[in-house]
């Protein structure tokens, strides 16, 4: 079966996979306006927002990430006027092992960015958020929230360690191919040495969101920015980080790969979030495309 | 030979990667890069809008008032940091430059030039941080929003105090 998929897919571009999964796949819009879920009240109850991503941690290659990058590109983003809480597509850069950032209170340090829309709102917006290795400070967490988000198009999300400034400084940028979009960001004093990629949907509340979105390119930094240096060295994803199979991370959201890293290492890979098509049917496939699996990964060169 | 073959590959994904990765080849990569060469963006940094709140009084010392900043919380939540609508109380509003949110944040940037006006609100009521799904989920008693003092639109969100521990992370 194995090999008669593989010899299925190489025989198409990566594009009509896509394609093909997408179109056999995907549910009505109707079927997510049915959907209720249990992602956590706002507030006291905030523990039990879902979430759709997968999870790289550092190769044993290099110390740290430098950096991550991906491109977002949501549909059909809503939080209709019953919409209880927040629903986000976004990018996470994170340290979770250093001790400045294991006895901060979260337990983890983080620079993320994205596309969110919460109750109230009629459209999405671009946001990036932090919260430092910063002992015994009086504020933690802090969001941004920058202006309108355009669909029409992917989004490129950098989030990078930049030393040309001095020490201590990620920068980040958010930006489209046409320049209408470019916001460009310091997380400083920062000296969090991240350990952990992930990719991927949030969402809180009980009902009212929907949408999808499509993450591709997801690429890892080895070398820091530095002064008199244009151009960085930057790896593509070549598996599916800790999300290695089919996953429902959290019900409603879902998510799979229309592309695997694995089979385009080049590419970083395609994957998709959205949401289960029922409360009752939250099994994939449910309108997010499976991963072409099992495909055995292409052999490594060293 | 083999070196050049490795080239044109990194130059066709670094180029891929550049121009919004649109193209893709037609079979699985025999081999992964090594590494492709990347470029940052040159488009000149917008100036942030924010998301609208309240309407400003362009110009004024004070922009907008603290019963202004009530009203918006009694329909709205806070991005980022749920809070229930109608269970956010604002303590104090306090217009300062830029810098001085800034500074006052340990350095975090508003992305306004330094002089400019910013509505600093001081909020209590029960805010939780949405962050990565390892972090440990915690809730704070005071929190803060930050509006920009030209357009009353919100700019910030974020945690002050200390923060407790409400339930472990989700993985």
């Amino acid at each position: 079966m194995a090999s008669l998929l593989r010899s299925f897919l190489g025989g198409l571009r990566a594009g009509q996979i896509a394609f093909v999964f997408l179109a056999l796949l995907l549910p009505s819009r109707a079927a997510f306006a049915q959907l209720t879920y249990a992602c956590g009240d706002d507030g006291a109850n905030v523990g039990q927002h879902c979430y759709a991503n997968p999870d790289w941690e550092v190769p044993a290659s290099v110390s740290q990430f430098s950096g991550s990058y991906v491109d977002i590109q949501p549909s059909g983003m809503k939080c209709k006027p019953s919409c209880d809480g927040h629903f986000s597509n976004e990018m996470w850069l994170a340290d979770q092992r250093t001790p400045a950032c294991t006895s901060n209170v979260e337990g983890v340090c983080w620079v993320e960015a994205g596309i969110e829309i919460k109750d109230g709102d009629k459209t999405p917006y671009y946001f990036w958020a932090d919260s430092r290795p910063i002992q015994d400070a009086d504020n933690a967490y802090t969001s941004h929230i920058l202006g309108p988000a355009d669909l029409d198009k992917p989004t490129h999300f950098v989030i990078m360690q930049d030393e040309r400034g001095g020490p201590n400084i990620y920068s980040l940028w958010i930006y489209n191919d046409s320049g209408s979009v470019a916001y460009q960001f310091e997380s400083t004093p920062n000296n969090m040495s991240p350990n952990s990629i992930r990719i991927g949907t949030e969402l809180s509340g009980t009902k009212g969101a929907s949408g999808r979105a499509i993450f591709t390119h997801s690429t890892w930094f080895e070398s820091v920015l530095e002064k008199g240096v244009t151009t960085w060295i930057a790896h593509p994803q070549t598996d599916l980080g800790n999300a290695n199979d089919l996953v429902v991370n959290t019900p409603p959201l879902v998510m799979g790969w229309v592309v695997s890293p694995i089979y385009l290492p080049s590419q970083g890979g395609q994957l998709e979030t959205g949401f289960c098509a029922t409360a009752s049917n939250c099994k994939p496939p449910l309108g997010i495309t499976p991963s072409p699996h099992p495909i055995p990964p292409p052999t490594k060169a060293q | 030979m083999r070196c050049t073959r490795i080239t044109a590959i990194v130059l066709a994904a670094a180029s891929g990667l550049l121009q919004g990765c649109h193209q893709q080849p037609a079979q699985p990569s025999p081999e992964a890069p090594k590494g492709i060469v990347f470029q940052l963006p040159t488009a000149k940094p917008l100036r942030p809008q924010g998301l609208p709140a309240i309407a400003a009084v362009k110009g004024a010392p004070s922009p907008f008032s603290k019963s202004d900043v009530v009203n918006y919380f009694t329909t709205h939540n806070l991005p980022r940091l749920s809070a229930k609508p109608g269970q956010v109380h604002v303590v104090s509003l306090e217009f300062l430059t830029s810098k001085q949110v800034s500074d006052r944040l340990h350095g975090e940037p508003t992305g306004l030039p330094d002089g400019d006006p910013v509505g600093f609100a001081t909020l209590s009521g029960t805010f939780g941080v949405s962050g990565p799904a390892q972090a440990k989920h915690v809730t704070y008693s005071s929190a803060f929003a930050a509006f920009d003092g030209s357009t009353g639109n919100m700019l910030m969100t974020g945690t002050l105090g200390k923060g407790t521990v409400a339930s472990p992370s989700v993985q």
